[in-house]
């Protein structure tokens, strides 16, 4: 505490913004790697039970248990939007068949493309503050040890002494500042590359998921 | 119609509360162990020594009241030595002839193994302590009165005070190394400092000045940087002095 408050006022804001990121940094870490773990192994579980199960209601019945999982949320709208054309065809002589002609398969498909790309915005939530730490935590950190530099230097001036006993702490505190900025952009931008590799694997998952949907919805439902 | 399942918004409070308390204890930790502190340069420790008597503890406490600050207590030269006393002559003058002289030559070759020795151990430590004797006094009259002021500049070395300028001036020596700096050739300036019964600076003027701005700037950061150190006067009074600040260095008034 002694050594925070032997710093200058802007030295002082410097080294609050740098904590401030990298406190929030390591809270999206925290954040994130809890999140895409649930949805890497729900998603693993749910394929599992969508294969398993031949009924789509049986699995849409089930689909509580896999909260966690962006696939649970394609195949609910996948299938929402299937009940829905299925809906529109029971006054017609076959219920369970749907027109390909009125575009029912493409209905689905544009479902489930607006679900994924609202779990992608959910994954990729919160990155976009580690990108920015990454990139800006060690200019702030120099802005502060540029400033505190010229702090020291001024004081060298007033004293009129060049000695290292004048010189050597200004410089050291000024220091601290690059440090601390390192210190916060470093994980910030381990974190980033990371859960962006982990994004880019669930997004191919979700793809895959929604080709295999229209593919059994087509196989299933659709009118030859 | 069917429902997007719910997924589980789970809140950012826990991971936030869990790196700020991560944060805490490493910021604890690197303090404790010293990582992050600015390293301080400490200054070692000046004892002032009294080089005519013992070291002084404190100038406070005055000059120490030991041999050679006391009259009663300067050692006293030793006493001088006996007169050197010849062999008393037994041989009766009327037995004086060559017979005689064979017993006196005999003496005198036993004196000169044993009693020769002695005598000249007993010159040695005349010699020696007329030496000391001497040393003694110039020293005392180098002094100036003669009684215990050796040392101290002004008093008699037992007044409250009489050590205190020099360490004053010590500390301001001291300050005036790391902070001198002046752009004229021969700069001086005059300062009269005034030391509170607390030991803190009361004030300080300048007396006189030979316009050196920078020196003067000097001189007031060398009297801010020692004021510091100050202790208080001894015997519970104020202390002013005059100090004359040159680049060669600081001289009392």
């Amino acid at each position: 505490m002694a050594f925070f408050a032997g710093t200058g006022l802007v030295v002082k804001l410097v080294l609050l913004i740098l904590i401030y990121f990298s406190v929030v940094s390591w809270a999206i870490i925290f954040y994130k790697l809890l999140q895409v773990h649930r949805a890497n192994s729900e998603s693993e579980k749910f394929l599992e039970f969508f294969w398993k199960t031949k009924r789509f209601d049986a699995i849409n019945a089930q689909v509580d248990r896999f909260t966690n999982s962006p696939l649970t949320v394609l195949f609910s709208e996948g299938y929402g939007e299937l009940k829905k054309l299925m809906d529109k065809g029971e006054h017609k002589e076959e219920p369970d068949v749907i027109s390909t002609d009125l575009g029912g398969i493409e209905n689905i498909s544009r479902a489930l493309r607006r679900a994924t790309t609202s779990e992608i915005t959910r994954l990729e939530k919160y990155t976009t503050f580690l990108a920015t730490t990454g990139a800006t935590a060690p200019f702030i950190g120099l802005f502060g040890t540029v400033w505190g530099i010229m702090t020291a230097f001024k004081g060298i001036g007033e004293t009129g002494s060049a000695s290292l006993a004048v010189v050597a702490p200004g410089i050291a505190e000024a220091l601290i500042a690059t440090a601390i900025g390192l210190v916060a952009a470093i994980p910030a931008v381990m974190g980033y590359n990371h859960f962006q590799h982990k994004i880019r694997v669930l997004i191919g998952e979700m793809d895959s998921f929604s080709t295999e949907f229209l593919n059994i919805v087509q196989r299933s439902f659709a009118k030859k | 119609m069917n429902r997007r399942p719910l997924i589980k918004s789970r809140g950012f409070g826990a991971p936030l509360t869990i790196s700020f308390v991560m944060h805490l204890a490493l910021f604890f930790m690197f303090t404790y162990s010293g990582l992050i502190l600015a390293p301080r340069l400490r200054e070692a420790p000046v004892y002032y020594v009294d080089i005519v008597n013992l070291p002084v503890a404190h100038p406070r406490m005055g000059s120490p009241t030991v041999a050679g600050s006391q009259p009663g207590a300067v050692p006293q030269p030793p006493a001088p030595p006996e007169a050197m006393r010849l062999p008393a002559k037994t041989v009766p003058k009327a037995a004086t002839g060559v017979p005689a002289a064979k017993p006196l030559a005999k003496r005198a070759t036993e004196e000169t193994s044993r009693e020769f020795e002695d005598r000249l151990k007993q010159l040695e430590r005349t010699s020696e302590a007329r030496h000391q004797a001497a040393a003694l006094e110039a020293l005392r009259n180098r002094a100036g009165t003669g009684k215990g002021a050796a040392g101290m500049p002004t008093g008699t070395g037992k007044e409250a005070g009489s050590d205190y300028a020099s360490y004053i001036h010590s500390r301001l020596q001291d300050a005036f190394r790391t902070t001198i700096a002046y752009q004229s050739k021969n700069p001086v300036v005059l300062v009269q400092l005034t030391i509170a019964r607390n030991g803190r600076l009361l004030r300080y003027r300048i007396e006189r000045s030979s316009g050196d701005r920078i020196f003067e700037a000097s001189v007031v950061a060398t009297i801010t940087k020692a004021e510091k150190t100050f202790p208080p006067p001894p015997g519970g009074t104020e202390f002013e002095q005059d100090f004359l600040f040159r680049p060669q260095g600081i001289g009392k008034q």
